[in-house]
């Protein structure tokens, strides 16, 4: 993910935070909106921790604008909970929030890291989705869990189960779709979430393989010789996991995804201004 | 002393046209100076502008921010209009169309100026255009074009033909997007404008490519690519890399197109131009299949 944004005044709030992801991620802490709202639009920003009621009084104005002007920003809130903050809370929800912290109760170091990991994967989960708009919704979200639950190692029977459908089943979708069976499609998704963690430069291939459960370095890097035909840092190069997902995609044998949409999205079509 | 600094504006506008993108940021700094507030916000409206051409958002985002601030204090809907067209169309280079047609909708409510309301029809013909709703797509750059003839502006026109010449290649109309085109490069060669000429060439070569004409299309690249260098647009820049790469990729040119394709991401990552990038690793992936498989077979 690279860089988290936060808006805490609350020292201690702050402090846990940065405990619970040490150097996995770079924090830069704001003092109000107006700065966090800077941050995120000049650094590659895609998650933001905030305290709502910064300021005293819950901001859902700011919130609404933070989401307006980057609507790919995963906003999670860390608050501490009073009785009188119950209807902010509810609203909270209705303005969009991913996610909520409750100080002393889900701010544990081990709890915090859950919850930026599962932000991360959210957001690639969002790009996976984009990617298979016009896929059948068994197969999309097979796929998306091979995502989401890289880090499980899940089996066949596990994904089936999680689709509440037959192994066989799953299969015969898959190949009737033209995608990977289910044990290659569970290698395409800890490759697609390797290769976004491959996006951060700072994280190097045995890291990597270490998290997603890889027998080895050599062992990942292997696998990803033959599914991707490139290095890590090839695949770094490439751009990570937009780069892995479009390789998959490519070799579904129904090739139904290999026609790229050649028309440029912004330079060609001509706007006025 | 006011009028000189608004007579920057002026100068800031023609290098513009001309496609002089650091002189016309230059000039329209100038005018920051002045004592009159409604120059000040046309010259940040102006420099916003220059800086979405140049694919610097941020600055862009800044300096419209500071155009709408002024507009709303002095109750100035036109130029609130203006600016909320132009994040429109920086929010559609960031991909962000769901935003940037909420931004033309406003813009649309506010404008009453008819050449105004002709770009902000052809910003959401762009829209429908690349969200593939192709007959609200036609509909709109029509009606603008219509409107950008009725008032006179060559301008806005050359853009209505340039999407139009897209549109039609869209569809496969390649005899009536070539027509469009050319009428465009006409009407874009007469206003000397470098920039635009650039971006006519690239979408030309889109075509050169479906016609399996792909060294007429390289050729076309280099020299869009020349201007954008020149013009300091590193987003067109990333753009002509992306498609001389794909004109070598059909050319069975693998290493070259790795190449251009691999500089182009470099450039949209830096840019932030989420769309450009994901068009580019898509490309980058069926390379390095095409080359693997070229391997194999051999």
């Amino acid at each position: 993910m690279g860089v988290i944004a936060t808006l805490l005044p609350t020292t201690a709030h702050l402090q846990r935070l940065r405990t619970a992801i040490r150097d996995r991620h770079q924090v830069v802490a704001c003092d109000d909106w107006r700065e966090l709202l800077t941050v995120c639009e000049r650094q590659p920003v895609r998650l933001a921790v905030v305290d709502l009621f910064a300021g005293d009084k819950a901001n859902f104005e700011r919130v609404r604008h933070l989401k307006q002007r980057l609507p790919r920003l995963t906003l999670i809130a860390y608050v501490t909970f009073s009785a009188e903050r119950a209807h902010d809370f509810f609203d909270a929800g209705r303005q969009g929030m991913d996610g909520l912290v409750i100080a002393d109760q889900d701010d544990s170091p081990r709890a915090l890291l859950a919850l930026v990991e599962h932000a991360e994967s959210k957001s690639l989960g969002a790009v996976v989705r984009r990617s298979l708009d016009d896929i059948q919704p068994t197969i999309r979200d097979a796929v998306l869990l091979s995502v989401t639950r890289a880090h499980e190692r899940l089996s066949p029977e596990g994904l089936a189960r999680l689709l509440a459908l037959p192994r066989r089943t799953v299969s015969q979708h898959l190949a009737d779709a033209g995608f990977p069976a289910p044990q290659r499609l569970l290698t395409w998704g800890r490759l697609i979430v390797a290769a976004h963690l491959l996006e951060d430069k700072h994280r190097s291939a045995d890291r990597i393989a270490a998290a997603l459960d890889f027998p080895s370095g050599s062992a990942f890097r292997n696998t990803c010789q033959r599914y991707l035909h490139a290095t890590p840092n090839e695949i770094r190069a490439r751009g990570g996991a937009a780069y892995a997902i479009q390789a998959m995609l490519n070799q579904t044998s129904t090739g139904q995804h290999a026609t790229p949409a050649r028309r440029p999205g912004r330079r060609a079509l001509s706007l006025a201004v | 002393m006011a009028m000189s600094e608004r007579d920057a504006i002026t100068v800031g506008e023609a290098a513009e046209q001309a496609g002089n993108y650091l002189d016309a940021s230059a000039a329209y700094s100038a005018a920051l100076t002045d004592d009159d507030e409604s120059v000040v916000a046309d010259a940040q409206f102006h420099l916003g502008r220059v800086s979405w051409r140049q694919g610097r958002y941020d600055d862009a985002v800044s300096h419209y921010e500071a155009a709408r601030q002024i507009a709303m204090r002095r109750d100035d809907d036109e130029l609130r209009a203006r600016v909320e067209n132009g994040i429109g169309a920086v929010h559609h280079g960031r991909g962000a169309y769901a935003q940037s047609r909420a931004s033309y909708g406003v813009a649309l409510d506010l404008a009453k100026d008819e050449t105004q309301r002709g770009r902000i029809l052809l910003n959401l013909g762009a829209v429908a255009n690349i969200e593939g709703d192709f007959e609200s797509a036609r509909a709109h750059y029509t009606k603008s074009r219509a409107v950008f003839q009725r008032t006179g502006h060559k301008r806005g026109e050359a853009s209505a033909l340039n999407n139009l010449g897209m549109l039609n290649a869209d569809e496969g109309r390649w005899v009536d997007a070539d027509d469009a085109y050319r009428r465009c490069l006409e009407l874009l060669e007469s206003l000397k404008d470098r920039h635009g000429v650039a971006s006519v060439l690239l979408n030309r070569s889109e075509l050169d490519c479906a016609r399996g004409e792909s060294t007429a299309a390289i050729a076309s690249c280099d020299l869009a690519l020349s201007i954008y260098t020149d013009v300091g647009d590193d987003a067109g820049r990333a753009e002509a890399l992306r498609w001389r790469g794909h004109a070598l990729q059909q050319l069975a040119r693998f290493a070259e197109a790795e190449r251009a394709l691999t500089d182009a991401l470099r450039i949209a990552k830096r840019l932030q131009i989420d769309p450009l990038e994901a068009e580019i690793t898509q490309d980058l992936a069926e390379a390095a299949a095409q080359r693997a498989q070229a391997d194999h077979g051999e």
